[in-house]
């Protein structure tokens, strides 16, 4: 059972199929290395619940300009075909709405536990454990040990 | 409503005014520090949490505007291609720098006499020597001994071993050595064993976002329980408006909006500004009066001139290997080879080269998808794991020249949330340090495939790299033209102190902040000297 409330949800329906549907087009699914698409139910929870309201209304607004000016209707009566043109061209978009959606959806995308593991990466935060890193291959600092000072020398 | 008088009052608890907090404890003077930002928890930073990436770049970011925390106050940067970054609390920006801790070199306190650009400092290395290593030891060193690009600088006994250099660095050193260019362990302000309390690195890799396990030094670690322990007082949440005077021209204290937001006067017998390089000209210039009605102790009209910040260029590699990823210390090591002048490269003064390992897998993934590496759609994931873990690179940190044409002033209608006038910048990237900026990416990348890599990525200037701000309350000897003396004295005002970056001359092609601390100490050895006649 849900905590929310219906009537206070951010986001209406209609909102929330074209956050899945930009989301997804931008990372689909790839069950060769088992990684879910950015539509997955938690991850979308993740990015609705993240979301400021204002940044997801702005990309739902922007979306809608842009689907107007394209296909010369809103996004929600757009066909399948129509709306993978509309991502195309999102994809292409250096506009403040498009890169903070990006941002927004890639944050979220990239905490997702299933995510992680893909990725071969603990589903954890950094602190306590730490990580351990190789001390490194030192022989490499002969060469330069061997260098005599270069800094310029400065008379008082 | 007004407040005991004090001997000393500080503005700013971050690197600097932590730093005067404790050398002037020794006096027995009665010590206050307004901060206007609150103590930051370490159970609260970022690292402690699977989004850490995420909450690095929000509420943790490095600039005020994002962060947009009711202790921050607004900077109107849109006439700057490079955007102020610093944080607000103690700590103040050691809170979320990297740890990178170089020295100025001697060269860069006499610029005008070796290069004949911009002016010589008016004291130099060797003054600034002894006090490098007092702060040395109280903020905790690794590194290594020996770097041809410095001079010798280390006490043995009290630097800790050098970071790792992991596989990222090691790919990096590689590619320096086909080069036949200089690199070197890093001088860094992160334990790497136990030091003054504080517990080793253990890898964490989110050090711009601040450190949870402690080990990376700053000042609310370091200095500050130092300080408070002897008896100074810190008081965070306390934003200060102005600094007024009395009718002799000295300042005899300020007016500061307290935690519950009521206006508090603190009488002080010394003021010293710790503010940092923007913050610093803002309240001068907010600190009007008859007798400065342009801004106190400017009488030079230099309050808020000649801003400096360091252009930053990025330049990252993808290795055909996978690297260290998010893991480990951004700092790890440098190269000073381009860093003296060499006219035959295009441009006077130079840079290092601050290598900074790897990233997680959501800046992973921004900078492919910003650079066009990664598409969206079907073909995300298979070119996101060309990149995942096998990135590693640098940034150019230039040497800016002042120039009176970037400024800090006073913004017409943008005020903070106690309705103080906020900072506007207005910035432009000169020509010699464009030049810069281009040479230090065409080297960067071909030390970059000489060690391995097989793509490159740059940027420059870095739009979000403001976090260096000096040389808007420069010093000097002649008054005419400088704000502060030799000493962080203001030459109008002769009981009010600065002590951050906004007195450097020149901005160097380092990190800032281990010459700020080294300063602060230094101006406030030269204030015990003085206490007897501190006035004249």
């Amino acid at each position: 059972m849900t905590n929310n409330i219906a009537s206070d949800a951010p986001f209406d329906a209609a909102q929330k199929e074209l956050v899945a549907f930009v989301a997804a087009a931008m990372i689909p699914a790839d069950a060769s290395r088992n990684m879910p698409a950015a539509d997955h139910p938690r991850i979308l929870r993740d990015i609705l619940q993240t979301a400021v309201a204002a940044e997801l209304a702005a990309i739902c607004a922007y979306v809608n300009r842009l689907a107007h000016n394209v296909l010369g209707c809103d996004f929600a009566r757009a066909n399948f075909d129509q709306k993978n043109e509309l991502a195309n061209n999102l994809a292409g978009s250096n506009a403040p709405e498009v890169r903070g959606f990006v941002s927004l959806v890639v944050q979220c995308y990239f905490r997702d536990d299933r995510v992680l593991g893909a990725l071969g990466l603990e589903a954890r935060a950094p602190f306590p454990k730490g990580y351990d890193v190789p001390t490194g291959e030192w022989d490499l600092l002969e060469t330069v040990k061997r260098r005599q000072p270069f800094y310029r020398v400065v008379d008082r | 409503m007004s407040q005991q008088p004090v001997d000393v009052l500080i503005i700013g608890a971050g690197a600097s005014g932590a730093v005067a907090a404790w050398n002037l404890v020794e006096t027995r003077m009665r010590i206050v520090c307004l901060e206007q930002g609150d103590w930051v928890n370490p159970s609260d930073y970022p690292s402690t949490g699977q989004d850490w990436e995420a909450r690095s770049w929000g509420e943790y970011s490095v600039s005020p505007n994002r962060r947009g925390r009711a202790t921050d106050y607004p900077v109107n940067d849109t006439d700057s291609p490079i955007a102020v970054s610093n944080f607000n609390g103690v700590g103040g920006g050691t809170i979320l720098y990297n740890g990178h801790f170089p020295r100025f070199h001697p060269s860069d306190f006499r610029v005008k006499t070796l290069d004949g650009v911009a002016d010589d400092w008016p004291i130099d290395y060797a003054t600034l020597a002894p006090f490098y290593a007092q702060n040395d030891q109280m903020m905790g060193i690794a590194g290594l001994a020996g770097d041809p690009a410095n001079p010798p600088h280390f006490d043995n006994d009290v630097l800790m071993p050098p970071l790792p250099l992991g596989k990222s660095a090691s790919a990096m050193a590689r590619g320096f050595n086909a080069q036949g260019w200089h690199w070197w362990p890093s001088d860094a302000a992160i334990a790497t064993q136990e030091h003054d309390g504080r517990a080793p690195c253990i890898n964490l890799g989110a050090c711009l976002s601040g450190c949870a396990q402690g080990a990376k030094a700053s000042t609310d670690i370091t200095y500050w329980p130092h300080a408070m322990r002897q008896g100074v007082e810190l008081r965070t949440r306390c934003r200060v408006r102005e600094i007024t005077l009395d009718d002799a021209g000295m300042a005899n204290g300020v007016w500061y909006y307290d935690q519950d937001g009521a206006e508090q006067f603190q009488q002080a017998a010394v003021v010293i500004l710790a503010t940092n390089g923007v913050g610093t000209p803002r309240l001068m210039l907010n600190s009007k009066s008859e007798r400065f009605p342009n801004g106190l102790a400017n009488s030079s009209g230099l309050v808020g001139k000649n801003l400096m910040f360091h252009p930053y260029a990025m330049i990252r590699g993808v290795f055909p290997e996978a690297l260290d990823g998010h893991r480990g210390p951004g700092a790890c090591i440098w190269s000073q080879e381009f860093y003296e002048t060499d006219l035959s490269r295009g441009f006077v003064r130079g840079f290092t080269f601050e290598m900074n390992r790897g990233m997680g897998p959501a800046a992973t993934a921004m900078l492919g998808l910003g650079h066009g590496r990664i598409p969206w759609g079907e073909d995300f994931h298979r070119m996101y794991a060309r990149l995942h873990e096998r990135v590693t690179g640098m940034v150019a940190i230039c040497e800016d020249l002042p120039e009176l044409h970037n400024t800090v002033t006073l913004d017409d209608t943008l005020v903070d949330s106690h309705g103080i006038p906020a900072p506007k910048i207005s910035y432009t990237l000169s020509d010699n340090s464009r030049k810069m900026l281009d040479y230090a990416m065409a080297r960067a990348a071909e030390a970059l495939r000489a060690g391995g890599a097989t793509d490159i990525m740059s940027e420059a200037p870095l739009g979000v790299g403001g976090w260096h701000l000096m040389g808007t309350a420069r010093m000097g000897v002649d008054p005419a033209k400088s704000v502060v003396n030799e000493w962080g004295r203001a030459h109008d005002v002769k009981n009010l102190f600065v002590i951050d970056g906004s007195i450097f001359v020149t901005s160097a092609g380092v990190n800032p902040t281990r010459t700020i601390q080294a300063l602060a100490l230094y101006i406030t050895d030269c204030m015990k000297k003085r206490l007897a006649n501190l006035f004249d």
